[in-house]
């Protein structure tokens, strides 16, 4: 436990460095690019992808967590599956923010029906559903089961959807805002990697620091239980 | 006794209740026409000719409609306990799955052969033989989709505390990436060869859905049953 411990703190310093390295890389050693680019606002896309790709990575985690859940039925597989899709749900919910700013930057509108769009949206409702139905069941099995289960269907619907938006799109209206193609710069990636080690990192010690929270109250629950049972 | 018989002795059982009390069938009917009259309030203001945003209320009342259907083949089973006793009997969980999809999606079929027609009258004003197979095909296809999820996640939400107030909140956002391809799809037939897109490729996601959720009905259910 004490070793976890410590992996957690070295893996938040090692984040917290990480990241604050990259904002130096990003707003002072690289250059703000031409207004073609899309200017300043550009410097969003250096922590934007990283936290798309990390919230991804969150609720890829939910679903491979729920399916060794469905499988061993053993309760820790359901810890990690619940506290990896709320850590997808917050970096969702931040991407979602600096994409917008970014789209209302670049293109002077906040939101448009795109394929990116679309899909992450409808990803947070179904992970928004995924909570409420968490909410919904007391006894721990059958919520643990029930969730699984939810979080197999929701995964199961993201790439379709993905594709569904795409072909819609591409038939019926032009697609509004191009690929967003920004001709990365050999330096840039430098960057870009090291936000993405650093969100990395991140997701990894809070990971790790909510799972240790969810089994605390696990064990807190079960005292409570035991008292309330008369210590039968 | 043999899955088949197990099979059509469950869908019966469900088939007769509702012969019998006919509480899914006249609620589902008069809530499908109401909502087609509010979506046509809801439009005229700004449309005169409302065929262009039909396949969309179509496909909204059916939704919306079987969202009340789905609830209810679970909740009555749940009141009695009789889900419980059906668990006791030495019935293999698939064949539960498949009896109440089916039975589901019998009575969406058949509040569908009453509606549409009432819909088509409503907003088409007329639609071609090809156009009506096609229109039939289009939403037996959706219907399978929409009972084989809905079968799955109506049972989850009859087991929780929300009991029928969560599965609308489970349903909607699973099938909205389904009601893009069905709804593009309708609208495409219905519009007739004003555009010309290749209305395969949904066709073909449509069915891939299908399978998906059919599929995926079936492995999960045993999972959610027994719990």
């Amino acid at each position: 436990m004490m070793k976890r411990k410590n992996i957690t703190i070295g893996l938040s310093i090692l984040a917290g460095v990480l990241l604050v390295i990259s904002l130096y890389g990003i707003f002072v050693v690289e250059p703000v690019l031409p207004a073609a680019q899309t200017g300043f606002s550009q410097k969003i896309f250096y922590w934007h992808l990283p936290v798309a790709i990390l919230s991804f990575i969150a609720f890829l985690a939910t679903l491979v967590f729920s399916v060794m859940y469905l499988i061993k039925k053993d309760l820790k597989y359901d810890v990690a599956a619940y506290c990896s899709a709320e850590l997808g749900l917050v970096f969702g919910v931040v991407l979602m923010v600096f994409g917008m700013t970014w789209d209302y930057l670049a293109w002077g509108v906040w939101w448009t029906w795109d394929p990116r769009l679309t899909t992450y949206l409808i990803l947070l409702l179904l992970f928004g559903a995924y909570f409420f139905l968490r909410s919904m069941v007391t006894e721990r099995s059958r919520q643990a089961t029930f969730a699984a289960v939810f979080g197999i269907i929701a995964a199961l619907d993201v790439p379709v959807s993905f594709l569904s938006t795409r072909l819609i799109k591409n038939v019926l209206h032009p697609v509004v805002i191009g690929a967003k193609d920004s001709g990365l710069e050999p330096s840039m990636y430098i960057w870009l990697l090291l936000s993405m080690f650093g969100f990395t990192a991140l997701y990894i010690a809070l990971l790790l620091v909510k799972i240790d929270i969810e089994n605390m109250q696990d064990s807190l629950r079960d005292v409570k239980d035991a008292i309330e049972n008369g210590g039968k | 006794m043999s899955a088949t018989k197990q099979f059509w002795a469950i869908l019966r059982k469900d088939l007769l209740l509702e012969l019998r009390s006919k509480d899914v069938f006249t609620s589902t009917f008069l809530f499908s026409i109401m909502a087609l009259v509010i979506f046509h309030f809801a439009f005229s203001p700004n449309l005169k000719d409302l065929t262009p945003v039909s396949a969309g209320m179509l496909w909204v009342a059916v939704l919306f409609t079987s969202l009340l259907g789905l609830n209810r083949s679970f909740v009555h089973e749940k009141d009695e306990e009789c889900l419980d006793g059906l668990l006791l009997t030495p019935v293999d969980r698939p064949v539960i799955f498949l009896a109440k999809l089916a039975g589901n999606l019998i009575f969406l079929i058949v509040l569908q052969v009453i509606v549409v027609p009432i819909f088509a009258l409503f907003f088409l004003g007329g639609l071609t033989a090809v156009a009506a197979l096609k229109l039939a095909m289009v939403l037996l296809l959706g219907d399978l989709g929409i009972c084989g999820v809905g079968t799955l996640l109506a049972t989850i939400s009859a087991n929780t505390r929300a009991r029928d107030l969560l599965l609308p909140i489970l349903y909607l956002p699973v099938m909205t990436p389904f009601m893009m391809q069905v709804v593009s799809y309708t609208n495409a037939l219905i519009m007739g060869g004003t555009a010309a897109v290749d209305m395969s490729s949904w066709l073909y996601l449509i069915i891939a859905f299908d399978i998906i959720f059919l599929l995926a009905g079936y492995a999960l259910y045993d999972f959610v049953i027994g719990e």
